[in-house]
C-alpha cells in the first residue's frame, strides 16, 4: 500500500469550520501566537461579514467536511500542494467532483442504503433525504441542491470559498500556516516517518485499504483524525498535524540516540567515556590512560561533546572533563523509546 | 543438554549453493566481523559452474535450494541415530524408500501450512483432498518466493512422487559438479581431518561458547544437532528447532578458530554497537520495532537492493539483534538485546 501525502489548503478551512461549530475541541499549540490570533481575526471576521451560503457552508463543511476534499481537485499527486484557488479552479468540473463528493456522503451515511442512490426514483431518494434524521439541516440542504440545482449549487458554492479565501488571507492565517505545511510535510515524507505513517492508517482504518490512499494535513485541529472517506480510485484521509511534531521531535532525539551508539562503537571514545565515569580527567591524563597524543584525545573530546554527554571544569589552568550523566541516561532512555515502546504507541 | 555433533554432507553442499548465489553479502558482512574472506578455486569453480547451468529443472532447483534452503533438513531426514561424528553422504541423503517419502511430505505440509499459509496442517491436508485448487491458489500468494519455488512446492504437495524423483534427481546432476570440481573431496578431507584431529571437548567448548555468545537457550529436553559444513568455513545457519530435536549447521573454522575460546563481553558489545550505530542498521530495527517483517518489506522499506538488505540482515543476525524465522524468512526484533544494552551501558557509566 503507498500513501500520497498532500496538503490540501481547503482542509484548513473544513479544520476551522470544525473547530466554529464545536468550541470544545482542542486548539493548536502555537508558541507564536500567530495561528491562535489568525484563528480569532477568521472568526470575527466571517461573524460579522459573511453572507448565508458561507455560514451554511461553514456548517456543512463541520459534518461533512472530509468528503469535501474530494471537490480539492481530480488528481491528489504524492506531495502535491492545493491552493484554494486552484481547488475553486478545479470546480469547473463541478459535475464530476460533485458526483463523487455524494456518493461518498452516501456510502458513509447511509451504506446500508446505497441501492437506493441507484434503483429508486430521484424524487423518492429527494423524500429519503428529506425525511432522514442522521445529517444536520445544511448537509442535507446541500445534498439536496447538489441532486436538483447543480449549477446553482456551484456558484454558490463558489462564491462561499471565494469569501473564505479572503478572511483566510485577511486573519493572516494563510501566512501562518502555509509555511508550517511545507514544514510538516517535509518532516512526514521521510521514509522512517512515511512507514509509520502507514501502519497507522492501516490500524486506523480497520479494513483493508483498497487502490491509492490519500493524506491530506491540515494544522488547525492537531488532533484531528478524519473517518476514511471511500471513493472509487481510494481512500482518502485529513489528519492533523500532531503526528508531525510528535514525529520531529522523535526524529532528533532518535539521531542523537543513533549517533551516541555509534560513537560508542570507536573503541578510544569507549574509553574515554569509561574513563571519565570513575572520576574527572584532563586532556594529558587520558592521553597516557588510552596510550594516545593529546591531540587526537582532544579531537575525539570535541566529538563526544557534540552529544552533551561531557562537562568541563577549570581548575587553576586544567580543564577536567567529566560526565553528563543526566544526558547520559536520557539518551540510554531513549534506547526504550526507539525500540521498546513502539507497539504501546498504537 | 545433549550436544551432538556430525556432518550432513548435503548441507554442506546446500552451503555451497548458497554460497554461489549470495557470494557479495556474504564476503561483505565476514569483512565487517574482521574476517577477509578467500573463497577457495574449487568453491569458486562450484559456483561458476552452477551459475552457468541453464536448464529449467537445474534452475528450479538451486532456486528452491535457494530460498527454501533452510529446510532442507525437512527434505533430506535425519534418518540415523546421531552420535559424535556420524558423517552421512549425500548418497545416503537422499536414498528415499516410499515409507520416508510420504514422512518427508507429511513434515513438508506441516512447515508449508503453518510457517508460510497461516493454518493448521490438518486444515491443508484436507483442502488438498478437497480442492487442490484452492492450494495452488494459496501457495502462489505467499510472499518473497519465486515462481520458480512455488512450481516445485505445487509439485511437493500435489504429486509427491515426481516431486522426489525431480529431487533426486537433480542432487545426483549438482553432486556431479561438486564432484567434479573437487569441492566434495576438498570439503570431506577437511572435515574428516577435523574430526580426527579435534577433541571432541573442544567441539562442545565451541558450541557452548556458541550459544553463549548468542544469548541462545535451547531447551534441555531435546537434543541439539549440530552438523558442520566447510564450504564456507565460517558461517552459520542460526538455531533451527524440530519437534524432537534442534539443528545447527556451523562452519568448520567457527568451532575451530571464532569460538574456541569464551567470547569477551566488551568483544560482543563492541560488535552489537557497531552493528546498531550504522544509519541503515539503525533504520531496520527501528522498522523492525513496528512489527516483525520480511527482507522484502524491509527492501521496500529502506529502497535499498536485496543483496544489500542482505548483508545487513546478516550482521544484525550476528549481533543478536534480530531473529529469523528459518522456515518462514520472517524477521523480528530481538528485545532482550535492546534491553540488556540499555542495562549495560548504564552499569559501565556508573549511571
Amino acid at each position: 500500500m503507498s500513501v500520497r501525502l498532500v496538503w490540501v489548503e481547503l482542509g484548513e478551512l473544513i479544520a476551522i469550520s470544525k473547530l466554529i461549530t464545536d468550541n470544545s475541541r482542542k486548539i493548536p499549540n502555537d508558541p507564536s501566537g500567530h495561528i491562535n490570533t489568525g484563528i480569532d481575526a477568521f472568526i470575527h471576521d466571517i461573524a460579522n461579514t459573511a453572507a448565508w451560503n458561507t455560514r451554511t457552508l461553514i456548517s456543512t463543511f463541520s459534518e461533512l467536511g472530509e468528503n469535501f476534499l474530494l471537490f480539492a481537485g481530480e488528481e491528489f499527486e504524492d506531495g502535491s500542494f492545493i491552493t484554494l484557488e486552484e481547488t475553486i479552479e478545479s470546480l469547473n468540473n463541478f459535475e464530476k467532483l460533485g458526483s463523487r463528493f455524494f456518493s461518498s456522503v452516501i456510502s458513509k451515511h447511509f451504506g446500508d442504503r446505497q441501492h437506493l442512490l441507484k434503483s429508486c426514483s430521484r424524487d423518492r431518494f429527494l423524500d429519503f433525504l428529506q425525511n432522514q434524521r442522521v445529517l444536520s439541516r445544511s448537509s442535507t440542504w446541500f445534498l439536496t441542491q447538489l441532486l436538483i440545482f447543480p449549477q446553482h449549487t456551484r456558484e454558490i458554492f463558489s462564491e462561499a470559498l471565494e469569501k473564505l479565501l479572503q478572511s483566510y488571507i485577511n486573519s493572516g492565517l494563510r501566512n501562518a500556516i502555509t509555511s508550517t505545511a511545507h514544514e510538516s510535510l517535509s518532516i512526514l515524507t521521510h521514509d522512517r516517518s512515511r512507514a509509520m505513517l502507514t501502519e497507522q492508517l492501516k490500524h486506523l482504518s480497520r479494513a483493508p485499504l483498497g487502490g491509492c490512499v490519500i493524506l491530506s494535513i491540515q494544522h488547525l485541529l492537531p488532533d484531528f483524525i478524519s473517518a476514511p472517506v471511500k471513493f472509487d480510485e481510494g481512500t482518502l484521509f485529513l489528519l492533523g498535524n500532531s503526528l508531525s511534531i510528535e514525529l520531529s521531535k522523535h526524529n532528533h532525539e532518535t539521531d542523537l540516540l543513533k549517533e551516541f551508539l555509534r560513537n560508542l562503537s570507536d573503541r578510544t571514545r569507549f574509553c574515554i567515556l569509561k574513563a571519565l565515569s570513575d572520576e574527572a580527567m584532563y586532556v594529558a591524563q587520558l592521553a597516557e590512560l588510552c596510550g594516545l597524543s593529546k591531540a587526537t584525545i582532544s579531537h575525539h573530546l570535541s566529538a563526544l561533546g557534540k552529544l552533551g554527554v561531557l562537562k568541563k571544569s577549570n581548575e587553576g589552568r586544567k580543564v577536567y572533563y567529566s560526565l553528563n550523566k543526566d544526558n547520559l541516561r536520557k539518551i540510554i532512555r531513549d534506547i526504550d523509546n526507539a525500540f521498546l515502546r513502539m507497539e504501546d504507541n498504537r | 543438554m545433549k550436544i551432538v555433533a556430525g556432518y550432513f554432507e548435503i548441507y554442506d553442499l546446500m552451503m555451497a549453493i548458497y554460497y554461489a548465489f549470495h557470494s557479495e553479502p556474504v564476503r561483505k558482512s565476514l569483512k565487517s566481523l574482521g574476517v577477509d574472506f578467500d573463497p577457495t578455486p574449487e568453491l569458486l569453480a562450484f559456483r561458476n559452474a552452477i551459475l552457468k547451468e541453464s536448464d529449467w529443472s537445474t534452475r528450479i532447483y538451486t532456486t528452491f535450494m535457494n530460498e527454501f534452503g533452510v529446510i532442507s533438513p525437512v527434505l533430506f531426514p535425519v534418518k540415523h541415530k546421531m552420535v559424535d561424528g556420524t558423517a552421512v553422504k549425500i548418497e545416503e541423503s537422499i536414498e528415499l524408500t516410499p515409507d520416508l517419502m510420504e514422512i518427508i511430505r507429511d513434515r513438508f505440509i506441516t512447515v508449508l501450512a503453518v510457517r508460510r499459509l497461516n493454518m493448521k496442517s490438518q486444515e491443508l491436508k484436507k483442502l488438498l483432498e478437497t480442492s487442490p485448487f484452492t492450494v495452488t491458489e494459496k501457495v502462489e500468494e505467499i510472499e518473497g518466493i519465486s515462481a520458480d519455488s512455488k512450481w516445485f512446492v505445487n509439485q511437493l504437495l500435489l504429486f509427491p512422487v515426481k516431486a522426489i524423483e525431480f529431487l533426486t534427481s537433480n542432487t545426483r546432476k549438482i553432486l556431479k559438479i561438486y564432484e567434479k570440481t573437487g569441492l566434495r573431496s576438498k570439503n570431506l578431507r577437511k572435515v574428516n581431518d577435523f574430526f580426527s584431529s579435534t577433541d571432541p571437548k573442544v567441539i562442545k567448548n565451541s558450541i557452548s561458547n556458541y550459544l553463549d555468545y548468542y544469548d541462545l537457550i535451547p531447551d534441555a529436553s531435546r537434543p541439539l544437532y549440530v552438523t558442520l559444513q566447510n564450504s564456507v568455513p565460517r558461517s552459520n545457519s542460526g538455531l533451527m528447532s524440530y519437534p524432537t530435536f534442534h539443528l545447527l549447521i556451523m562452519g568448520v573454522e567457527e568451532i575451530t578458530k571464532d569460538f574456541i575460546r569464551k567470547i569477551p563481553q566488551e568483544y560482543k558489545l563492541n560488535n552489537l554497537l557497531k552493528a546498531i550505530g550504522d544509519n541503515s542498521r539503525f533504520e531496520i530495527l527501528r522498522y523492525l520495532a513496528t512489527k516483525p517483517s520480511t527482507q522484502k518489506e524491509l527492501a521496500d522499506f529502506t529502497g535499498l537492493n536485496k543483496s544489500t538488505i542482505s548483508y545487513h540482515i546478516n550482521l544484525l543476525f550476528k549481533a543478536s539483534l534480530i531473529d529469523i524465522d528459518v522456515f518462514n524468512n520472517v524477521i523480528t526484533l530481538r528485545k532482550e538485546t535492546l534491553r540488556k544494552l540499555s542495562k549495560t551501558i548504564s552499569e559501565i557509566f556508573g549511571l
